[in-house]
């Protein structure tokens, strides 16, 4: 009786091992298999190590994407745009990509392995190399707010990374944007004649704009002299900064600040007075409506920071692509506004025109739109910068 | 005898449970309208419940971001509350919401639009706080219409708005060009000290600016006989516009807790208006 029951003790304790046993194997098996290593090569050499836990820290929850962008851990890693990356395998193949192409469809798998226009790839290394044009480079969007607030006496933004660029101090700093003209796409519109106005100002500087190259991102870059990792609106969506802006600093120091944009804000704006611009007459574009705010705003009594927003080349590449000639009927009414703005302008103001992106041609989505931006690429990365004191 | 009581405490329970499952919950908050409207409104999350609610069944939620979703929403059409607010022909509204964020809406795609208290038969106020307690609904148009914690809808006409989404202060009505300003904006315009007497009394002094100055900024139109006083919690008083324009001592006084009140020496207590948000022109 005792034996039997010794036996039968004995035969649980052998189960509860098993089973113990099989239980570690599972999670070893499942730590395992999502255990994979990689680096991307940073423009200066200095690799930047790749894993789950990486690409889980890159990834965005609310988006049901294949993976992470692979642009994200360019950027991670140090690049600031990208002309052709080589992809080197476990086994030492390689593969290289011509990036512009393939951008936008280039993603880093949970599994560890990469997928690039629809092909999937083992990975152990990744390189890069970056345009030409990027060693020319004058200015970033992040030298902005530090350059306005140095123009207007205020106190230089705490969080900022960006530095003054070189301009005097003004009674009045007007800081205008147009949506979507990369320096690229300028350039074009320039052998074109059809920015006459935007030519009287001078040769921009070449500029670089932030990542990912989205309107709320790049605006809050714009308006706060920081990075995304820094001011937290790190991809749209996000209503909030986490820092001081430009207009915080200047309404704290009793400055009159006004921000004309269009039908909403592309992320809450703070001590500042907001017009919003709809498009109350129906013709399908606001940029008359911004137009009119600008002006009427001026009229009244020129503010000591006046944002002023069009959208109008950004939403007509969305829709016919960039360089199509309804972009460029818009890029010339556009570049008669700045005209006009620049008229009304009291003098000793200091005039600050940049894009906040570019876009590229990409093959149409579900909306039917063929331009697109938001990739580590030259057309999407690079803008035109004016710095003019009238 | 103790059955029959045990079955009516039970209905009681049972009758209470129903009720506790379709009774608006207690939320603070304030929902306005104004803008171009003869009646500005202020109404609360129990007045929006107590309205007569719109049913939308499967309404397609395009989303800027992730998956799109179908779901049902109820709430008080957007018509009735502009239509209460004496909304006449206008282009756009203003959508704000509590923390900030604004969009301002064409009337084409106003088409069936409510503001909701409800997702798929549950109050927003419970089940999603953060785009809550109500949220403008517009199945016509991609979901960055949607304004959540919706706080505010001013109506705008055609032509250029004078009148900033954050304005503390506004003259509306009829006037050439509608005009309004930030609390910093009218506490940095010119001020005056003037003297008057308070509801207990006593001669205080206030500081604020000149009401015919304000006014004077909208340029009334030449038929224009009235100006009413709009306060925040929805109370106004009248005043004939000639006696204001001629005042030299009626100022909007800026109130130490932030804010603005009227103060019209001479004048009816009625008319000392605390939390003067609007200067209508009739």
């Amino acid at each position: 009786m005792l034996k039997r029951q010794i036996r039968g003790r004995a035969w649980l304790v052998i189960l509860l091992v098993l089973l113990a046993i099989a239980l570690a194997l599972l999670v070893a098996l499942l730590v395992l298999g999502r255990s994979w290593q990689a680096e991307v090569i940073g423009p200066d050499g200095v690799p930047f190590p790749v894993d789950a836990r990486v690409l889980e820290s890159l990834d965005d929850p609310d988006e049901e994407d294949m993976g992470v962008p692979v642009d994200y851990l360019l950027w991670a890693a140090g690049y600031q745009a990208v002309e052709q990356v080589t992809v080197t395998g476990p086994d030492g193949t390689r593969r290289e990509f011509d990036w512009p192409a393939v951008a936008d469809d280039a993603w880093w798998l949970a599994n560890g392995k990469l997928s690039i226009a629809g092909e999937t790839l083992p990975v152990s290394r990744l390189e890069a190399e970056s345009p030409l044009l990027l060693g020319q480079v004058q200015a970033r969007i992040t030298d902005l707010a530090p350059t306005a607030a140095a123009a207007l006496g205020l106190p230089a933004l705490a969080q900022a990374t960006g530095r003054p660029l070189e301009a005097p101090s003004a009674r009045h700093v007007l800081v205008l944007l147009l949506d979507g003209l990369g320096y690229q796409h300028y350039v074009e519109a320039r052998q074109q004649g059809l920015t006459p106005n935007l030519v009287a100002l001078g040769e921009p500087l070449l500029g670089l704009t932030t990542y990912p190259p989205v309107t709320s991102v790049s605006m809050a870059s714009l308006l706060t002299g920081a990075p995304p990792q820094v001011h937290g609106a790190w991809r749209r969506g996000i209503r909030q900064t986490e820092v001081q802006t430009l207009f915080d600093a200047a309404s704290a120091a009793g400055l009159y600040v006004v921000v004309v944009e269009g039908e909403s804000l592309p992320f809450n704006l703070r001590s500042a007075e907001i017009r919003l611009s709809g498009d109350r007459d129906g013709n399908g574009s606001t940029d008359d409506n911004v137009l009119a705010n600008a002006l009427a705003a001026l009229d009244a009594r020129m503010p000591d920071l006046l944002y002023v927003h069009f959208h109008g080349i950004d939403d007509a590449e969305h829709t016919y692509s960039p360089g199509a000639p309804e972009v460029s009927a818009v890029v010339r009414e556009l570049d008669s506004a700045v005209g006009r703005i620049i008229e009304a302008l009291p003098e000793n103001t200091l005039v600050l025109i940049l894009a906040d992106h570019g876009q590229h041609l990409v093959e149409a989505d579900e909306e039917g739109r063929v331009g697109n931006h938001g990739s580590l690429i030259e057309s999407d990365m690079f803008i035109p910068i004016w710095i003019v004191n009238k | 005898m103790l059955r029959k009581v045990s079955v009516v405490l039970v209905l009681l329970m049972l009758l209470s449970l129903v009720g506790c499952g379709s009774s608006a919950p207690q939320v603070d908050w304030t929902l306005k309208v104004g803008g171009v409207v003869s009646s500005p409104l202020s109404v609360t999350f129990a007045d929006l419940a107590k309205m007569p609610q719109t049913d939308l069944k499967d309404v397609l939620m395009e989303k800027s971001r992730g998956e799109d979703t179908v779901g049902s929403w109820s709430g008080v059409l957007l018509t009735d509350l502009l239509a209460k607010a004496g909304a006449g022909d206008y282009a756009t509204i203003t959508a704000i919401a509590g923390d900030g964020y604004a969009i301002e809406v064409n009337k084409d795609e106003l088409e069936n639009a409510i503001v909701a208290l409800k997702e798929n038969g549950k109050w927003i106020a419970e089940t999603d706080k953060d785009h809550g307690p109500i949220r403008l609904v517009t199945p016509k148009t991609p979901a960055n219409r949607w304004v959540f914690q919706l706080q505010e809808i001013q109506v705008n006409q055609q032509g250029g708005s004078g009148v900033p989404a954050n304005a503390a202060l506004k003259v509306t009505g009829n006037v050439e060009v509608e005009v309004g300003w930030t609390e910093e904006k009218v506490r940095s315009m010119d001020a005056i000290q003037v003297e008057s007497t308070n509801k207990q009394g006593e001669a205080q002094t206030y500081t604020g600016v000149l009401i015919s100055d304000l006014i004077g900024k909208a340029d009334p139109k030449g038929d224009a006989t009235t100006v009413v006083f709009v306060a925040d919690d929805g109370f106004t008083a009248e005043v004939p516009l000639a006696d204001l324009e001629a005042c030299q001592d009626c100022i909007v006084s800026f109130r130490d807790g932030g804010g603005f009140s009227t103060v019209l020496p001479g004048f009816a207590t009625t008319v000392q208006v605390k939390g003067v948000v609007e200067i209508q022109v009739k």
